[in-house]
């Protein structure tokens, strides 16, 4: 870099924005295809069409069943809609419209919604709306399983349908029914909702093009003044590099904070808001959100963040206490292992908990310890990286005169340590506790595979319930209320003490 | 009090040493060595149900083989690496970036404590929930993706698709553990004897070779302690692909890692054998990392001076090669 002629730098910078502005053109217009409406919507017909073809071809019997389900998702998402008599018909065929006794057909037109009576054999009270319903159920549960298992086929089909529909509307070839199909769908089913959106965006996607340009030729022009600024050594120029480092810490800082705060936003937003997108401004949901939180049994929110509460607070005392004691042990006393000891802690400070894990949850069992805090919280007392950080500390801020002087005035060892070295090691302990506690607040490895009982869980066992469980039929409300209720004690005590806990970071350098 | 014979004194306090150790050490043999070796022992034995009887029979290395060839432990060992290494690299580049300027006396950063403030916080939250939010903003009919929808982008599923997954669990990693490694890496840079800089601004070396040639080596130590440790962690990767791609890992297992495997041993299927040869090799591959990080921290203060040394020489020789020039 530090011999290269004018020319070789035009020659490289140009070649960079050639090849950078080439990337976001192929990007944009080929891997984001939505910048031609028409293109998208036709690939995602093709594929729908593909998906359910290679189904159909895999027999006839399966093919049946996938024309037939995917016709029962379609009425499915019109269930109590307007015209029921014709979506039944539509899939039926007019000959299904019959008394289920002597397979009478009933006159075209009638309204399978009331109770009809046969006009052959008179029997009274024919429900083809239960049957129809019943079926219609099942196939919304399908779907919706479907859905969560993430297998494809008649997912596949369901969720692209609304495509289609779109593509035809844009064509001008479907009618009003549809329309109220969709609008009904979106009621039934909130988390396709955005299919109605399809038109609206159609009619935006239209003047997409030049935006492709645009942005093509910013990446160029961006590309350039780098590659000219690096190549002319302006790199040198502090102005420069302050801007840099400004763009990438904003950068940075913006993708922190962004998924929280829509987390927060989402706890405040209905069901269906959430559903539709990402709002930035808050919803009037959250006292709805938190009470139907409070009233699900399954999730004892306040007993887990009670129960975190306490494992990890007696975890923080613990590790901190027993930390400090050995840490005095190899600091103050001079005897024949004390070499080896602190070679050894150190030595196991890297073993993670999860290498010896399969014996100590079968020891527990052996002890009765199963849904028991104690497993949690007991083997925190020998705890290497605290040990290691307190010796540190004690090595720059634990003169032994100070213990000297005490043995002189007739205080007994353990008394010495209580009373003077607990206190000189108060800002240790008070990073080290903060620590402990988050990290334990945010265990999941081991409570997972001790806890069961709901009652004893702790918050990641609960949380990670959410997910385990059938999770579309959860609220989402619910869900992002759960999410910043465990996460927002350690985020407010964070805020309060972020001076002291960074500079805690900058100290110890080792944290598991 | 100087004047009392210090052998002598210590001497007769040493049994103190001993009853102070006694709390970490009990606990450790209770808590971690036994386990070890229950878990150390079951890797021996083979553990199965025949009719209603349970048959423990002595198989010998039989374990490690069936590990190695019949399950797909190499599989998921690798995908752990991937998905740390992919998440590191661009960790160690932005935080080493951002410890430099950061510590940069003429780029005079303002509003540090804020920057500061915002990136480590990801780094204190659980990560279950964090992955959880990740799973509810990036499923198929989540937020993410309904805002890609309605600025003209495809739907694209994230949790479906290899690289989608992959790369939220690296973003997810990056998130977590980058501004504690730029914190760390920033003390480590302000360690360094603040003449050396001045030297080297003074000789016009420019930005990147002060890098490269000052900041670099003298932080080396760190850096290495920092590689070790995060591949340790890495190894351990659970929690994130756990809830974010469910117990299986999915798409297809693709992010299924070595502890998810060992969490459903343990949780389900039980195959104690096979759980317990998982665990050994775990441990020799942490063992064999953590003895490194044990000489790295103790040949700290050793290389920290010869590099100052070699660092001063270099700066010297610099300066001779200049003023050869000038």
């Amino acid at each position: 870099m530090s011999r290269m002629n004018n020319l070789t730098r035009v020659l490289i910078t140009a070649a960079a924005m050639l090849l950078v502005g080439a990337l976001a053109f192929y990007l944009l217009a080929e891997v984001m295809p939505p910048f031609n409406v028409a293109a998208t919507l036709t690939i995602d017909a093709a594929n729908v069409n593909k998906s359910a073809q290679k189904d159909l071809d895999k027999g006839s019997d399966a093919a049946t069943a996938f024309k037939r389900q995917l016709n029962m998702v379609r009425a499915g998402r019109s269930a109590s809609g307007v015209s029921m008599t014709d979506l039944y018909v539509s899939i039926f065929g007019q000959e299904a419209v019959k008394c289920p006794d002597c397979d009478t057909r009933l006159p075209e037109g009638t309204d399978i919604t009331q109770k009809q009576t046969c006009p052959k054999c008179g029997k009274t009270d024919i429900d083809l709306k239960a049957d129809f319903q019943k079926e219609i159920d099942a196939v919304k549960a399908t779907a919706v399983k479907e859905n969560t298992e993430g297998t494809y086929g008649i997912t596949y089909a369901y969720q692209h349908r609304d495509l289609n529909v779109a593509k035809a509307m844009v064509n001008g070839l479907v009618a009003e029914v549809e329309a109220n199909i969709l609008a009904q769908a979106d009621k039934d089913f909130p988390e396709t909702a955005r299919g109605t959106d399809i038109l609206g965006e159609a009619a935006q996607q239209a003047n997409l093009g030049p935006r492709t340009w645009l942005v093509t030729a910013l990446m160029m022009i961006f590309t350039g003044m780098i590659g000219y600024m690096i190549l002319t050594r302006d790199v040198k120029n502090v102005a420069f590099r302050r801007l840099m480092a400004y763009t990438l810490l904003i950068i940075l800082s913006f993708l922190c904070i962004v998924f929280f705060y829509i987390m927060v936003i989402n706890t405040t937003r209905t069901h269906g808001d959430i559903q539709r997108g990402i709002s930035l401004l808050p919803g009037r949901a959250f006292m709805d959100n938190y009470r139907s939180l409070m009233s699900m049994s399954e999730l004892p929110v306040w007993r887990g963040m009670l129960n975190s509460l306490l494992v990890s607070s007696c975890v923080a005392i613990l590790s901190t206490y027993f930390s400090v004691l050995t840490a005095y042990a190899i600091h103050a006393y001079d005897f024949r292992f004390r070499k080896f000891a602190f070679s050894f802690i150190l030595l196991v400070m890297m073993i993670p908990t999860q290498v010896s894990a399969l014996g100590f949850i079968e020891m527990m069992r052996d002890w009765n310890l199963m849904d028991n805090f104690l497993p949690l919280i007991l083997p925190s007392i020998a705890s290497p990286a605290v040990f290691f950080f307190m010796k540190q500390f004690m090595d720059s801020t634990l003169p032994l005169a100070i213990v000297e002087a005490a043995r002189i005035d007739g205080s007994s060892e353990f008394g010495t340590f209580n009373r003077i070295v607990i206190h000189i090691m108060k800002p240790a302990i008070a990073v080290q506790a903060i620590f402990t506690f988050v990290s334990s607040w945010n265990n999941y490895f081991t409570p997972a595979l001790l806890l069961k009982d709901a009652q004893m869980k702790t918050l990641p066992v609960l949380i990670a319930q959410l997910r385990s469980a059938d999770y579309t039929k959860f609220n989402m409300g619910n869900v992002y209320m759960m999410i910043c209720l465990s996460i927002a004690p350690v985020i407010i005590v964070y805020l309060c003490l972020s001076k002291f806990i960074i500079a805690g970071v900058a100290v110890g350098g080792v944290k598991e | 009090m100087s004047t009392v014979p210090a052998k002598h004194k210590s001497v007769s306090y040493a049994k103190w040493g001993y009853i102070f150790l006694i709390p970490f050490f009990v606990t450790f043999v209770l808590f971690t060595v036994i386990p070890l070796g229950r878990t150390f022992y079951y890797s021996l034995f083979e553990n199965r149900l025949e009719g209603l009887t349970q048959i423990n029979q002595f198989i010998g290395f039989d374990n490690f083989i069936k590990l190695f060839t019949e399950t797909k432990f190499f599989t998921y060992l690798g995908n752990t690496m991937t998905m740390w290494l992919i998440g590191f690299i661009p960790q160690l580049i932005v935080s080493l970036a951002l410890a430099v300027w950061f510590t940069d006396r003429n780029m005079r950063l303002r509003f540090q404590p804020f920057f500061k403030t915002v990136i480590y916080m990801p780094n204190l939250i659980m990560a279950s929930a964090f992955s959880m939010m990740f799973f509810v903003l990036f499923s198929d009919n989540g937020p993410v993706n309904s805002m890609m929808m309605s600025l003209g982008m495809e739907q694209f599923s994230f949790l479906r698709t290899v690289s989608g997954s992959r790369g939220l669990i690296a973003l997810m990693n990056f998130l977590m553990w980058f501004g504690n490694t730029t914190i760390v890496l920033m003390a480590a840079v302000m360690g360094i004897d603040q003449s050396l800089f001045e030297a080297a601004d003074i000789d016009g070396a420019s930005g990147w070779k002060t890098f490269t040639r000052v900041t670099v080596p003298m932080i080396k130590p760190v850096l290495s302690y920092m590689l070790i440790t995060s591949l340790i962690g890495g190894l351990q990767l659970f929690d994130v692909p756990q809830i974010l791609t469910g117990a299986n890992g999915n798409p297809v297992g693709v992010n299924r890692t070595v502890i998810m495997q060992l969490n459903s041993i343990i949780g389900a299927s039980k195959n104690y054998g096979e759980g317990g040869a998982l665990s050994v090799v775990l441990f020799v591959i942490t063992a064999v990392l953590g003895m490194m990080v044990y000489y790295s921290l103790n040949s700290n203060e050793r290389e920290a001076k010869k590099l100052a040394r070699e660092g001063q020489k270099k700066v010297a020789e610099m300066k001779k090669g200049q003023g050869v020039k000038a």
